[in-house]
């Protein structure tokens, strides 16, 4: 993996099999480089979600490979996988992010307790982070006590709390108003310029990937 | 860390947790109670059998009721005896009702068993031949108290004794039927010739490690005492086989309802799975490794199943006690095993952690994205239920077509069916709702596809499992409490009169008694119990010694009815019940060893009857074949009359002189029907509790899944449907689900009574096929309406709002 890139894909492919073989993606090869902000555009059915699940290692390729964060996905285990995920990258679905019995402030800290750190080690650095986005006073509210916006940055929040190289985002303003997506496409893009946290995101809204800097449109299975 | 995130999950559904605990509790309950009953049932039975034999090894009575002991010369000397208890047992009356006196030699009182007193003093017999104790029951009935005289009356003659000290029920006061009074033997002598000491059974405790056999060889062979018998004072495989009678339907419900339990552990967790699945993939997705994962449900599964367990180890004495109350009738006391209490615990926790276990590692089977995104099954897991159902009905054929299949086997498919059963009603409501989706009316069709569409059907599956077994609880209960009415029935027109001589065979109205107005019918007969040594570890069997008791009661002839007639006459020849054909394969013309009373014979098959009430509990023998083969002459005559009490009371009175014992058989068997009463409306209860839990655990699983489908209902309302249409479509929803459930239980509880039937061999029990469809089909209907109904007994219409977005 050349030192700049933080993600390399190459000739990836998925097949799902739903009674007829239907090919979703038909040889995707894409790198990301560190710091980078790339949106993934593309009609309904295109595969983009299909692309950012392989790509974050959710969901496997028929064929080809990924290399993310220097570790080849078809050749480390779950334990690896899952030390990836606890240092180096993470996903923020469009809603439904959160477990809902943990408190807002329990949920960021989740990979960091799953990880075995202190929380004498983490604590300050997670709640001025979370006041940072907005939601230093919903620290000890439960997920459903919290609005869709409110929800999403406390995704946001675990995803930085463990200083990522890598986030992967799916629509992750798709269950918000306009205005609350648009302050979270803020709190994403300062994420991405001030920390140089690299983003890979799915949406399928054009006003939303103009905060990338770059753009990936698929079409039929194919980077158009 | 993943104990305080498994601690979380336990408090973010507290119903869940209560429910699971509840469950384990009550299985390791009743684990214990099964586990403890059969030997608390033993001893019971055992001290109740003991009661008049107490320690002692051997008893020795005369032959004849009216025969006498006026010594026992040179038992004391025999080798290898320690102890000798001559006593007097008479039966005598005591104001119009019969009281049994029992009188032994100045101090040997407590030779035999102790006497536990509540109030006066057992060392006061000795200052008087008059003094006598006698029970709290007793003395509760008659409002006797220490220091009143009782007159007792035998024959023509009248005995007033004092009454010294009041006992518990314990000793020879346990089970007494009728009350005990116990008094020195000189002053019970006074009822029969006068103040001198007589005794009718002599009591022999040998020193450790003698041979019994060798000390009652010695004994007959003294001249004194050869016309006399002489028997083992205990039989414990008698008490065996009684306890086994008796445990058998509370063993067999008791399994019903801890493997449904442990069905519910699972089915609970079964409940919540997509939950947990996503619980899964969120801790997946922040990196959460799956040793951690396994971590955090194991921890919760431990903290559930161990809670469960000591809840259900506090709960084990008191459910046990009930138990024993319940089916016993009487305060029995009994040791809690701690090791049979650390056991059942052990178990209950064990299965308990599989049972929640099981959906957990389903959950965990997918990768993240197939627990978001809910992938189709495998080809194995759809195998699964095709392979189960398969099985089951190989093993099914194997149980009814080979030989020796039924047993142990039976009891395997029993569990097999249900499981199977249960794993495939899903396959069978989607098929029946592909069929509904082509029904023309908007409402079903719209139901038939999101129950075909459905992938899991939990609640079906608990209330399938719930209905069949409740199904069989409450046809247990009808058909035991037929046989039940059926057994009161058969006696209750019947009087036994005993302490008649033996003389009264050879007499032609039966000294009289066939004189006495209003009696239908009398023969004289042997009623003795004796034991089938060489068969099932030596079966217990009541043995009727008259070939008219072909005619008294309504046996049924598996043999030729006229060849049997016949050949039951011819001395050495019996007939059996057909039960002892199918449990241990005996046939006409086989010949058993039979004991009675410390002797034993062989004797000749003649015929085979059959009998609902008595099955496998009896053996019918002429008068002629007792005298040859074990010297025991007529001891008792069965009596017919429409009213049997009276005609009893008739025939003390008239008899007086005679002092003949005379009770109506429902009393003499007074103790033997309430027990088995009891037990039957033990399996009642437990039907009733199953019942209520299933419908219960069913609303509570209902009401606890809705919201999984608000953006279902959602999406209805916002196209247009209107509230009660929808209320309507859910309707159909729950009564589609119950019928299906219904049909295919009614179904299967006929495979499963046949071998729960079956597997009541295990118990040394053989009964025909017996099935109550009428009772089934309202068992399962009341379910399945009841089910239908959730929706409106629940409220659902009044959640029906759309979503409004956050």
């Amino acid at each position: 993996m050349k030192d700049k890139n933080v993600l390399i894909a190459q000739g990836i492919t998925k097949t799902f099999d739903t009674g007829a073989p239907t090919e979703v993606l038909k040889g995707i090869d894409l790198e990301v480089n560190k710091g980078e902000f790339v949106a993934i555009v593309g009609e309904s059915g295109s595969g983009k979600s299909t692309l950012l699940y392989i790509l974050a290692g959710i969901d496997t390729p028929t064929e080809g490979s990924v290399v993310l964060a220097d570790k080849d996905l078809a050749t480390i285990g779950d334990a690896e996988m899952a030390s990836l995920r606890r240092h180096d990258v993470a996903f923020v679905y469009q809603y439904d992010n959160l477990v809902p019995h943990l408190t807002a402030y329990e949920n960021v800290t989740l990979p960091l307790l799953l990880d075995g750190l202190k929380e004498a080690d983490y604590k300050d650095r997670v709640i001025a982070l979370m006041t940072e986005l907005g939601i230093g006073d919903r620290l000890k509210n439960y997920p459903n006590e919290l609005s869709g916006g409110e929800q999403q940055r406390v995704a946001i929040a675990r995803a930085l709390a463990i200083n990522p190289k890598l986030i992967f985002l799916d629509e992750p303003t798709g269950s918000l108003d306009r205005e609350r997506g648009r302050q979270v496409m803020e709190i994403l893009k300062d994420v991405n310029e001030k920390r140089g946290v690299a983003l890979v995101m799915v949406t399928h809204s054009s006003a939303h990937a103009e905060y990338a800097s770059r753009r990936i449109e698929i079409e039929d299975g194919r980077i158009k | 860390m993943t104990l305080k995130l498994a601690i979380k999950n336990i408090y973010a559904k507290p119903w869940r947790a209560v429910a699971t605990v509840f469950v384990v509790a009550v299985a390791v309950a009743l684990v214990f109670s099964m586990l403890s009953f059969s030997d608390a049932v033993f001893d019971y039975l055992f001290a109740v059998e003991t009661a008049s034999a107490g320690d002692s090894d051997l008893t020795l009575a005369t032959n004849s009721v009216s025969d006498r002991i006026l010594s026992v010369d040179g038992l004391e000397e025999v080798d290898g005896v320690k102890d000798v208890v001559p006593t007097l047992n008479m039966y005598a009356l005591y104001q119009g009702g019969y009281v049994s006196l029992r009188g032994f030699d100045k101090g040997d009182y407590e030779t035999l068993s102790d006497i536990e007193v509540v109030e006066g003093s057992v060392s006061d017999l000795d200052l008087n031949t008059d003094n006598v104790v006698i029970s709290q029951d007793m003395a509760e009935e008659y409002g006797l108290k220490v220091g009143d005289g009782i007159a007792v009356k035998s024959g023509t003659k009248t005995i007033n004794f004092y009454v010294v000290a009041i006992a518990k029920a314990t000793g020879y006061f346990l089970g007494e039927s009728p009350y005990l009074v116990i008094g020195n033997v000189k002053g019970v002598s006074r009822l029969i010739y006068g103040e001198y000491a007589v005794y009718n059974e002599v009591y022999l405790m040998a020193e450790d490690g003698a041979n019994l056999d060798t000390i009652i060889n010695t004994i007959l062979s003294m001249p004194k005492y050869k016309d006399m018998t002489i028997g083992e004072s205990q039989d414990a495989q008698y008490v065996t086989n009684q306890t086994n009678s008796m445990s058998a339907p509370v063993v067999i419900a008791g399994v019903g309802v801890l493997v449904l339990a442990l069905a519910f552990v699972v089915l609970i967790s079964l409940t919540s799975l997509g939950e947990r699945k996503k619980f899964v993939s969120k801790l997946t997705v922040v990196g959460a490794t799956k040793s951690q994962i396994a971590q955090i449900f194991l921890y919760e599964s431990l903290i559930l199943a161990f809670v469960g367990a000591v809840v259900g180890s506090i709960l084990a004495g008191g459910v046990f006690a009930l138990l024993l109350k319940v089916t016993l009738s009487s305060v029995v006391a009994f040791r809690i095993s701690t090791i049979k209490l650390f056991g059942s615990a052990v178990i209950g926790f064990v299965t308990a952690v599989a049972s929640v276990l099981i959906p957990i590692a389903i959950s965990m089977r997918n990768t993240i994205s197939a627990n978001e995104n809910e992938r189709r099954k495998s080809v194995v897991w759809k195998a699964l239920p095709i392979a189960l159902v398969l099985t089951a009905v190989a093993s099914v054929i194997v149980e009814f077509t080979a030989k020796g299949g039924r047993g142990s086997l039976s009891l395997v498919n029993v569990v097999l069916v249900l499981v199977a059963l249960v794993v495939s009603v899903p396959f069978v409501l989607r098929a029946l709702a592909k069929l509904l989706e082509k029904a023309p009316k908007a409402t079903i069709k719209l139901t038939a596809k999101s129950l075909s569409r459905e992938r899991r059907h939990t609640r079906l599956q608990i209330l399938t499992a719930g209905m069949t077994v409740a199904m069989l609880l409450f046809m247990a209960w009808g058909l035991t409490t037929d046989i039940f009415t059926g057994y009161l029935v058969e006696f209750e027109d019947k009087v036994l009169v005993t302490n008649v001589p033996s003389s009264i065979a050879s007499s032609p109205n039966i000294e009289g008694i066939l004189d006495v107005e209003g009696v239908e019918s009398a023969v004289p007969m042997v009623w003795r119990q004796g034991k089938m040594t060489e068969i099932g570890k030596g079966k217990t069997v009541n043995i009727i010694g008259s070939e008219k008791a072909l005619d008294l009661i309504d046996f049924a002839f598996v043999t030729n009815e006229t060849e049997l007639r016949q050949s039951l006459l011819i001395p050495g020849n019996i007939v059996i019940d057909k039960a002892y054909q199918e449990l241990y394969g005996l046939n006409v013309g086989d010949k058993v060893a039979l004991e009675i009373e410390g002797k034993t014979a062989t004797l000749t098959i003649a015929g085979i009857t059959r009998h609902k009430l008595f099955n496998g509990n009896y053996v019918i023998a002429s008068i002629g074949t007792f005298e040859d083969a074990y010297g025991i002459g007529a001891d008792t005559v069965l009596v017919v009359a429409d009213d049997a009490k009276l005609m009893a009371e008739k025939i003390r009175s008239q008899f007086v002189e005679r002092n003949y014992y005379a009770q109506d058989a429902l009393t003499v068997y007074q103790w033997d029907a309430e027990s088995l009463g009891n037990v039957f409306d033990l399996v009642g209860t437990l039907a009733i509790v199953m019942a209520v839990l299933v419908f219960m655990v069913l609303v509570a699983s209902a009401v606890a899944s809705r919201p999984n489908g608000e953006k279902g209902r959602t999406a209805m309302l916002s196209a247009g449907m209107a509230k009660n249409t929808l209320l309507l479509a859910e309707v159909y929803e729950y009564a589609i689900t119950a019928i299906t459930a219904f049909v295919l239980s009614f179904a299967v509880s006929v495979l499963m009574t046949a071998s729960l039937i079956g597997a009541l061999r295990l118990f040394g029990l053989y009964f025909e096929f017996m099935y109550g469809a009428d009772i089934v089909a309202i068992v399962g209907a009341v379910l399945s309406v009841g089910y239908a109904l959730i929706p409106l007994i629940t409220g659902f219409k009044k959640k029906y709002t759309l979503l409004r977005q956050k």
